[in-house]
Parts: C-alpha cells; structure tokens; sequence
C-alpha cells in the first residue's frame, strides 16, 4: 500500500510517499521532499506570504516526491494531509492539492492531524512502545500520554509555545524565522553567563511569556551581551520543560520517554531531559533530526496507521481543515492503551 | 523510600518518633544559582504553608525540622495510600474542602493533584512545595483547573462524577466564589493553544 502524505501546515510545504508491506511494520520512507518558506529577516511567517509561497512551489514538491519514489498517481492508495492545527491559507493550499488528486485519480483522501502526525512518526521511527512524549515546536509544547483511545494532554504551555519563545526573541534580534537554530549557536558561544529569568511552572504546565518580555528588556540595557542572553532563555526555558517533564514522569510511571518537534533538534534541550531521565531510570528517545521538524512522512504514515485499522476515508464534500485542531480531540484507533 | 519528581523522600526517625525526611536534590540539568535559589525557597514556603494550612484545621505532617542548605524537611510520618491509587468520590469531595479553605486564605496550592494527598479514614495533605499567596481569581482559577485535567486525564471514566463531588466539596466551604473562578477558568482554557472558543 502506497500512502502520499502532504504537508502544508505553517512554514513547510512538504510531499512523501510511505510504502507500507505487511511483512515489516515500519515506515518505508520512498521519498521526503520539502521546501521551506523564508521569511524576510527580523520578521515572521505572514500566512498569506506562505501560503503563496506553498502554491507556487507545490507542484515542484509533489512531483519530485513521486519521481524520487518512482511512482506514478495511479500507483497510490491513499491521500493523507494535513488538516491542522495550523495557519488557515496554509492549510488550505495542502487541502486544495490532496482533493485535487483525490477526485482525479479516484484516490482515497484521509485528513490527518498535525500534531498526531509527529507522535506517530517518532514512536515509530524510535520503537517506541509506552512512551511519556513531549512535543516542542513553533506551534506546540505539550506533554502527552495515551489513554483511553487518544494522547491526552498532561501539561502543556498557557501561552507562548518553545519555538515561538526562541522565535519571537529571534525576530526581535533580527533574524529569520524559524531562529531556533541560529539561537542554539548564539547561546554555544556564551561563556556560560547565565542571567536570572522568570521561572515559571505551574503544575504541570509552563508560561514561556515572562522571559520572553524579560530577555527583550535585557537587550535594551545592554549590561549582557546577545549571546548570554540567548544562553540565559535557553537554560530557563528548558529547565522549566524538564522539570514538568520530570513531574509528568513520576505522576504516569512512564519508563520511555519520546521528544518530538522543531525543537527536538535543540541538543542541550535533549542533554537536559537526558539527565532527568537517567535519575528515573527512564529510557529516553529522540526523533531523528531528519524528520524532527515538519514532513510530509509523518501525515502519510499517520494516513497508514488510520486507515489499516479503520478503513475510514472522507469523501471531498466532508474534508475539512482546522486551524485549531487539538490533537486530543482525536480517537487513535490502532493504538492500545 | 521514594522517589518524587523534585525530591528523595527518606524513611526516618526524629527522636524516637517514625519521620519522613524530604530532600530536593540538585538537579544537574539546571543552572547552579537558579537551582539553589528554587530548592531553598521551595523548602522554606513548603514548610511554612504546611504549618499555616494547620491553623485553618487541615490536616498536614508536622514539620520537626528544616535545613534550607540540604533543601531538607524532616515531618511527621503519615500512614496510608495515596489519593491517586484509591480515588473515590468522598476523596474528591474532601480535597474540594481542602482547596476552598486554602482559597479562602488565600493560599493558591500549586500542584493540586491527588497524588498529593494521603488518605487512610481521614486525608492529609502532604505536598505544598509549589504554594504561594495570591487573592488573584486567576490563580484560584489555575489550582481548580490543574485539578480537572488531572482527572480527565489519569481518571478519565469517572472524570465528571470526580469533578462534580470535587465543586461540591468546594462550595461546601465557600460558595460565593466558585461561579466566578469557574468562569475565570473558562478564560484560561480559550486562552490555551488550538482552542475552540
């Protein structure tokens, strides 16, 4: 079974094709083709200008995608993409392409969830069986764990997520979004300077706001340089991450934890959650780099999963996108508690 | 004896009596400044509000001891099971009470899952370590609402009788708020990310 998952979520429009045989149940990833909406310096994704920017490079994406996995349209079984959670324009431009494909080609279509889409790769490409999973990204810092038949949220942020915190102070350096990485090597170069920022948990849940407002009004005293600064949020941020990953932990007994998303490409965030996992003797899996931002093979391996458990496909006239699609207003079907 | 998200808890003795000696261990992925100046504050206003909560007659472990470089408290050995593993509508009922008294003095709780609490007959609130001052409804708000998706999350098919015995243990103590903290949480969770408003 041959399975195209399009992604058009926010900055990344992206085709794959996942073949899946019966022998072997893991993602056979025939191509990955992406292409990335640059926003111009010290500013963010304008919807619109990536949406334009996904409709003009779609075609290119899609047909490289199945030259690359040496198929043609009528080789493939189903059109998974991604329905949400995400920018509206954006959305709609993966929507309009998988419809498209689907009512030419006569092609089962599958809406898929974003946010579903990174759990599923992840537990899939790390083996992972029962895994607390926590997923940080430019539009999601959650932590989750599946029962009764969905991933529930078990904490999360109130307000800003992890990348839009590196983000948001990124533009207002300078820098194009996504910063994350630029950041990451800004706050390598620090001698480790650490400046005291707004630590806040609450629960089981964050609130990145207040160093966000805090490190701004740093700049503008210029008594520490930009790259403490950046060291200073990045230290804060993901010791607050850590710690409501560590409660998570010992509230669920969970013994693996997985690390999905953007942000999951930020090494000291994974040093960091490796040491609290190595003090609860808890196994901890990252998702290879190659697929921790957004792919098209997370929605075409999700598309499998929901469709070799349930058969299910919507016809053209109910496909739907949703801009604020909670992952945990899903029913996971193929996964056992 | 145990092992908590922040802290090792020890089995002990003060004197002659059976103690719980709680220490929050450094924790190596944090800064060392902020990592000291979290455990030490944490202890002292732990310690504090466990002895405050007595004067409105909840029942918390005595504290016999703290050292606030150790970031240790010694108290008093609680018997029983954790709320958690024995949840039951009269539980839930008796944290409401607890948490409205807190509220009502405003103290916000901070943590406010069963696992923090012990039950045998009666309960105890053995966890205080995030609590703080606030007559904000915002953060009365913050304590109900961690509550809730606790059991939607962990107790997912008893979750709307759990809940419910839960605002009637509340209003038992105080009714006059509850409506206005209820709609104030409603804030909260449009405010949350994807929400459908």
């Amino acid at each position: 079974m041959l399975c195209l998952g399009i992604e058009s979520t926010a900055h990344t429009f992206a085709c794959s094709v996942i073949k899946h045989s019966e022998s072997k149940f893991y993602p056979n990833i025939l191509s990955d083709v992406r292409n990335t909406f640059k926003a111009p310096e010290g500013s963010g994704i304008h919807p619109r200008e990536a949406a334009r920017h996904h409709a003009s490079v779609a075609i290119d994406v899609l047909k490289k995608s199945l030259e690359l996995s040496k198929i043609n349209y009528k080789d493939i079984d189903l059109v998974a993409y991604s329905a949400g959670p995400g920018l509206g324009p954006c959305l709609r431009i993966g929507a309009v392409i998988a419809r498209s494909i689907s009512s030419f080609y006569d092609i089962k279509l599958i809406p898929i969830n974003h946010a579903l889409g990174h759990i599923e790769l992840g537990m899939s490409l790390t083996n992972s069986k029962d895994s607390l999973v926590l997923l940080v990204s430019g539009g999601h810092t959650v932590i989750l764990v599946f029962t009764n038949n969905r991933w529930r949220v078990i904490g999360e942020t109130l307000d800003i997520t992890l990348g839009q915190l590196l983000d948001q102070f990124g533009r207002y350096l300078g820098l194009a979004s996504p910063c994350g990485a630029e950041i990451e090597r800004l706050a390598h170069k620090s001698p480790k300077n650490y400046v005291v920022l707004p630590y806040s948990i609450k629960g089981n849940d964050v609130t990145f706001s207040g160093i966000l407002s805090a490190a701004k009004r740093l700049i503008s005293t210029s008594k520490f340089t930009v790259e403490d600064i950046c060291y200073s949020i990045q230290e804060t941020a993901f010791a607050m991450i850590t710690e409501a990953v560590e409660r998570a932990l010992s509230a669920t007994e969970k013994k693996e934890l997985l690390l999905v998303g953007g942000v999951s490409a930020n090494k000291q965030l994974s040093n960091m959650l490796n040491l609290a996992c190595q003090r609860h003797r808890v196994k901890f899996n990252s998702c290879p780099i190659s697929f921790a931002g957004d792919n098209g093979a997370q929605i075409a391996w999700t598309g499998i999963l929901s469709y070799l458990k349930s058969k299910n496909s919507i016809n053209i006239s109910d496909s739907f996108i949703n801009q604020s699609w909670r992952v945990d207003s899903v029913d996971v079907t193929w996964r056992r508690n | 004896m145990f092992k908590g998200a922040e802290s090792n808890i020890y089995l002990t003795k003060w004197y002659d009596k059976k103690a719980i000696s709680k220490i929050r261990i450094p924790k190596s992925y944090r800064q060392r400044i902020l990592d000291e100046d979290l455990r030490r504050r944490r202890t002292i206003s732990e310690s504090r509000m466990l002895s405050l909560a007595k004067e409105f007659g909840l029942r918390t472990p005595y504290i016999y001891f703290i050292d606030t470089f150790r970031a240790e408290i010694v108290m008093e050995f609680v018997p029983g099971t954790r709320a958690s593993k024995v949840l039951t509508s009269t539980i839930c009922f008796d944290i409401g009470r607890y948490v409205s008294t807190l509220h009502l003095h405003n103290i916000i709780h901070g943590d406010l899952t069963p696992a923090n609490f012990i039950v045998n007959k009666k309960i105890t609130m053995i966890d205080m370590g995030l609590s703080f001052y606030s007559t904000r409804r915002e953060d009365k708000a913050m304590d109900i609402r961690l509550f809730k998706e606790i059991l939607k999350s962990t107790f997912h098919n008893s979750f709307s009788k759990f809940f419910d015995e839960f605002l009637d243990g509340y209003k038992s103590v105080n009714s006059k708020e509850l409506e206005k903290i209820l709609e104030r949480i409603d804030v909260i969770e449009t405010r949350k990310r994807y929400s459908v408003t």
